[in-house]
């Protein structure tokens, strides 16, 4: 659990700190795009693979499988 | 009448009839119309969701913000995932106490936490009045598409009293089930319409993306990075900090129909584990609004930036279908929106004994509230339009109440939350109208730090007054938490 925070940690970081990271935050253009924008929607897609490396580890689904079953007898 | 009007029309019309088309069967249960009897799925939750991220404000105003404020408008990109990373962990949480304690609303959720029907009531308050204006907005947004379209200021009214009197009733007639159905189209008209136009606008009037930032970088260099002046750091960080802060913790009234339809927290999880990557669409109206930076005088009116391009680049017939895809993103969301504030009524402010008498208060208000938005859209459109600068400020004052309510055990009572919530507001009102504050840090976020300290020394008087531990309060009660669903009476 503590490695996917790690890995979900990261995008997180480098969205709250986009606008203190001066190679970032300035007139350029990354790919023939604004970099904040370039780099905005990068870690924003990040956030998904980060978010499914979590939800589709086994902790997640043993957690499913006792909360149905509890579900289930209750 | 003219080819666009006609497209408009025709277009508001089939947005109705997928709402009629939603309802599954006769109801006369506000759970069923509210939450759909809690059975939808992550494919339907996405659409619900992202129904919420995708308004007239989307269409028009980002486009807008880029014109007139360049990058600095992708604060609003990331606020929205930032906050689904939260809500991950956090609205599994909600679901299974709402769903095992039969909450409805924002206000069940705290009023039974903190067993104070008081708190519900002013919660609900609260969020009625703050979600008023930001209806208004979604109506203004249809009658100025269709006004910078038509160029015909009748052609907008009539456009905007038919298309939110069919709201009304498809809403009124399928609940949230039409909200589920309209989505689909919504979501699938604006994603082609805004892929057409981040093309063709850039290329019609610039040559092309590429060649729209090159020429910004030799014109408008300073569009391309956050700086001093009005939107500057201070202003990015705070405004993504308080929207993250605001959608996290569910302040949004409207938020919570569309979390508690999901049939369960495995749902909830895959809906926020996805959305993200929907929410990169964001950025494509604010490269057009980059393209009217270079393309329009200074002094143009920014929101209707987008609009007043594809009024230059585009036939009569294509116009009807991108003012379509606005108007679905304006009925839409005003649909969502509707849910969240006739239940809040029919719950928590004039909350009646019988389950066919609150059912019939819920459907009053749905009409009562859109008439009232309708009226003051058509009438005093500045009115709510001040109003509108309280939302985002105003429910982002109910966090500490969220968040402390999301703990298992009450660590503090309802009279310093609620001291707490008062002053927030009032804080909030003054800065905004009181000509008090000329800083850029968002005023929501001033606002929550009075707020904060009032709820905190309310505490502690609490605790010396009474001279117990507040963490002697019992948790929920666990035969209660087990029980069905639409049981339980909130409030003390």
């Amino acid at each position: 659990m503590r490695r996917y925070l790690i890995i979900l940690a990261v995008p997180v970081v480098a969205l709250v700190a986009t606008v203190w990271l001066p190679f970032v935050n300035s007139a350029s253009l990354w790919f023939g795009l604004p970099s904040v924008m370039v780099w905005t929607v990068f870690w924003v897609l990040a956030i998904t693979p980060a978010l499914a490396a979590m939800e589709f580890s086994g902790r997640q689904r043993a957690a499913d499988t006792l909360e149905t079953e509890e579900g289930a007898t209750r | 009448m003219t080819s666009t009007l006609t497209v408009t029309l025709l277009g508001i019309v089939f947005i109705a009839v997928l709402g009629f088309l939603g309802r599954r069967k006769p109801t006369g249960d506000l759970s069923e119309w509210t939450h759909g009897g809690r059975q939808f799925g992550a494919m339907t939750m996405w659409f619900l969701q992202a129904g919420e991220v995708f308004t007239t404000f989307t269409f028009l105003g980002m486009a807008g913000l880029a014109f007139s404020g360049g990058v600095a408008a992708l604060y609003a990109l990331p606020y929205i995932p930032l906050a689904y990373v939260g809500l991950y962990f956090l609205a599994p949480i909600i679901w299974r106490r709402a769903h095992k304690r039969g909450h409805l609303t924002q206000a069940d959720f705290l009023a039974d936490f903190y067993g104070s029907k008081l708190l519900g009531f002013v919660a609900a308050v609260i969020g009625v009045v703050f979600l008023l204006p930001y209806l208004q907005l979604q109506i203004t947004g249809l009658g100025l598409a269709v006004q910078l379209a038509t160029g015909d200021q009748t052609s907008s009214t009539v456009s905007m009293i038919i298309a939110f009197v069919l709201v009304i009733a498809f809403v009124l007639w399928s609940g949230i089930r039409g909200v589920a159905t309209t989505s689909y189209f919504k979501d699938a008209i604006m994603l082609v319409v805004l892929l057409v136009l981040v093309v063709a606008i850039p290329a019609h009037f610039t040559g092309g993306i590429g060649a729209t930032f090159h020429k910004i970088m030799l014109t408008h260099p300073d569009m391309l990075h956050i700086h001093t002046g009005k939107y500057d750091t201070a202003w990015f960080f705070t405004s993504m900090v308080a929207s993250v802060l605001g959608v996290l913790f569910m302040t949004f009234p409207h938020q919570w129909p569309a979390l508690l339809s999901a049939k369960s927290p495995k749902a909830v999880r895959r809906n926020y584990v996805f959305l993200p990557v929907y929410s990169i669409a964001l950025a494509l109206p604010m490269i057009i609004g980059f393209t009217a930076l270079l393309v329009l005088p200074k002094a143009s009116k920014s929101n209707a930036a987008l609009l007043t391009l594809v009024h230059q680049s585009f036939p009569g017939w294509f116009i009807g279908i991108v003012v379509v895809a606005t108007a679905a993103t304006a009925m839409v969301p005003a649909a969502g929106l509707l849910i969240g504030m006739s239940s809040l009524v029919a719950r928590n402010i004039a909350p009646t004994r019988s389950q066919r008498s609150q059912f019939m208060v819920n459907q009053g208000a749905v009409v009562a509230v859109t008439t009232l938005a309708l009226v003051m859209a058509i009438a005093r459109p500045d009115l709510l339009a001040n109003l509108l600068l309280l939302t985002y400020s105003g429910l982002d004052q109910l966090i500490p109440a969220i968040g402390l309510a999301l703990l298992t055990r009450k660590l503090i009572g309802v009279w310093p939350v609620l001291a707490g919530l008062v002053v927030g507001e009032i804080v909030v009102i003054w800065l905004t109208f009181g000509n008090a504050y000329s800083g850029h840090v968002n005023v929501g976020l001033v606002a929550l730090v009075p707020n904060i300290v009032v709820l905190l020394a309310g505490a502690v008087m609490e605790r010396t007054v009474r001279g117990t531990k507040h963490g002697s309060v019992p948790q929920l009660p666990a035969s209660n938490a087990d029980a069905e669903p639409k049981s339980v009476v909130v409030g003390a």
